[in-house]
């Protein structure tokens, strides 16, 4: 009896948990970071939020109403986010991170302030993200999303793709982007004395069934929106100096921007590589060998055996000297002006 | 439902704890969410939980809006439960034969996966209490006297206020899809739902324009939104201090000693 009503009532808490409510899988909540690593994210973000804030003065003198349309930006967002998406493989609901159309938009350090502000309401009102969170969410959600949807959108115009296709790809990457990131912040921060890859594929395993199609629905969306934006409205689009006209600049200061992130990403993460030293084998030892050596076949030392004295190192060099010997041969096809070289030759006969 | 949730309705009625200064409120809640999320112990969560959630209950703040609040927070805590359950530890808890492998449970998982949903619990009913007893504009005001930037406080502020009016517009533009036959198929659901999107967007240029332009009449500059002026502290507040106090002196106690 006692097990029925224990078994009745972990059933009802699941299906409460997961059949109507929304899987809100892309903030962190509220007490699932240790303190210093709550610190850290509020340290990573602090500076992007400080220079919105710079931008954001300097601009309004430009554009008078800068301040009501990043307000309104902003609630946007919380809009956007609050719109529940049925992710047909997990059988719930969820919402897209609306990043995507801001940094295309407005560009991706006043989305990463936008994304702040919705986050903040968001934690005070829904309890969705949290406050000591607030800093790691703003990274997942605000940096990495806002540049990852802004380099691809930019890339993409680039090399002229239709606009739907840019904004798909933008809208797809910021939701895959915030996920990811959240995957590695939760991993980083809960893995203690475990194995950090183990867990973070382990969480990103976990988020798949909803994220992964999510992601895919908020690219349409994003799409979508933007086609229909630039067919009504394209006044909107060209006046908000945004990803649309600033197209070199923009892409330099973004390349700049994930390098700096990148870095902060690998700093973070060298602390948990120098952990997982050892633990891990290349899948050549830990299966190839493995399953060869069950069947009779161990290894034996290679013919050349290249781990002697500095023999790999000297191979690397000869390898170095044949392909800057090749490189320089073909220096000309490569680098130089067709162009001016059909001239040179035309003017020579 | 969605206005319920996160409407500062109940923040707005009149009762003991909605008359205290912001300040007072943030204070307590800051202060106890750093020792819940530092303590390793299962209580300390669980006691600020079990107290804020009487205290809303008490407030009559509906079950409902309370169980929406801590859903989504929860549903992130099973799911790192089940992780730590079967990641860490060595204790073995129990094993379930599953396809051609076995799904192990570890005691040690079990016991840092029901600490972390603790926490869980406690951080989420303070910020909870927090937003149940203070209006957006009072909490925003008093992150002025935290030092927070102007620039910040602003534009949150009119986020706030904006997103009332950018949800009725999306839900109305959401109901006439939904008239037209707009989510009838999958295909059609996700073409209606970017023209929705864009139709807020677009909705939400034009209004950015109009409200500055309405700001302006209303003699707005940059250097005086938000004008904000701080009041000594009441009796009240004083009294509110005191009580706070004790309550964080009890989680002190519960975190140290049991």
């Amino acid at each position: 009896m006692r097990k029925k009503m224990i078994k009745t009532a972990l059933l009802v808490l699941a299906v409460w948990l997961f059949s109507n409510q929304s899987a809100f899988a892309m903030h962190i909540s509220e007490g699932i970071l240790p303190m210093q690593w709550a610190g850290l994210w509020y340290l990573v973000a602090l500076p992007f939020l400080v220079k919105g804030i710079w931008m954001i003065k300097k601009k309004s003198i430009d554009l008078p109403h800068f301040k009501p349309l990043l307000a309104l930006m902003g609630a946007m967002i919380f809009v956007i986010s609050c719109m529940p998406v049925p992710v047909p493989t997990a059988g719930t609901c969820s919402h897209p991170a609306g990043t995507g159309i801001s940094a295309i938009l407005i560009g991706p350090i006043m989305s990463i302030f936008v994304t702040a502000i919705a986050l903040l309401i968001q934690a005070l009102f829904m309890a969705h993200g949290g406050i000591t969170t607030w800093g790691a969410d703003i990274v997942s959600m605000g940096v990495a999303g806002s540049f990852a949807a802004y380099g691809v959108f930019v890339l993409l115009r680039k090399f002229k793709a239709p606009l739907f296709v840019c904004g798909f790809a933008a809208g797809l990457l910021a939701d895959w982007a915030t996920y990811t990131v959240t995957s590695f912040e939760l991993a980083a921060a809960l893995h203690g004395q475990e194995s950090f890859w183990a867990l973070f594929w382990m969480i990103i395993i976990a988020f798949i069934p909803t994220q992964l199609p999510l992601g895919i629905l908020e690219g349409f969306m994003t799409g979508g929106m933007l086609v229909f934006v630039a067919q009504r409205r394209p006044d909107i689009l060209s006046s908000l100096q945004n990803a649309f006209t600033k197209k070199k600049r923009s892409l330099k200061k973004c390349t700049q921007v994930i390098i700096i992130l990148l870095s902060v990403l690998w700093l973070n993460s060298s602390y948990v590589f120098a952990q997982e030293q050892g633990r891990w084998v290349g899948v050549d030892v830990s299966i190839v060998e493995k399953v060869a050596a069950e069947h009779g076949r161990a290894a034996w030392t290679p013919f050349i055996n290249t781990d002697q004295g500095d023999l790999l190192l000297f191979v690397f060099l000869l390898a170095g000297v044949c392909g800057g010997f090749i490189m320089g041969l073909c220096w000309d096809r490569l680098f130089s002006n067709k162009k001016r070289l059909v001239n040179d030759k035309r003017s020579i006969q | 439902m969605i206005n319920e949730v996160f409407n500062d309705l109940f923040a707005q009625r009149e009762n003991i704890l909605t008359k205290i200064d912001a300040r007072v409120k943030i204070i307590f809640v800051l202060l106890s969410l750093v020792v819940v999320i530092t303590s390793g112990k299962f209580y300390c969560g669980l006691f600020i939980f079990c107290l804020l959630v009487s205290v809303l209950l008490f407030l009559r703040i509906p079950v409902k809006i309370i169980a929406f609040r801590l859903a989504s927070p929860l549903f992130i805590g099973m799911i790192l439960l089940g992780i730590s359950i079967c990641t860490k530890g060595t204790t073995v808890l129990f094993k379930w034969q599953l396809f051609s492998g076995q799904l192990i449970g570890y005691q040690e998982g079990l016991v840092s996966g029901t600490l972390i949903i603790s926490k869980i619990l406690g951080a989420v009913s303070l910020v909870i209490f927090l937003s149940m007893t203070t209006p957006i504009d009072k909490l925003l005001k008093a992150a002025c006297w935290l030092r927070f930037p102007r620039t910040f406080v602003e534009i949150a502020l009119l986020s706030y206020r904006y997103i009332f009016v950018l949800l009725n517009d999306a839900i109305t533009v959401w109901n006439a899809q939904t008239i037209r036959l707009g989510y009838m198929s999958f295909k059609i659901g996700l073409q209606s739902m970017g023209k929705l999107a864009g139709a807020v967007l677009i909705r939400a240029y034009d209004q950015s324009v109009a409200i500055y332009q309405s700001m302006l009449l209303r003699g707005y500059n940059e250097e005086s939104c938000p004008n904000v002026s701080f009041a000594a502290f009441k009796r009240t507040d004083l009294c509110a201090f005191y009580i706070f106090g004790l309550v964080f002196i009890s989680l002190l106690i519960i975190r140290i000693y049991l």
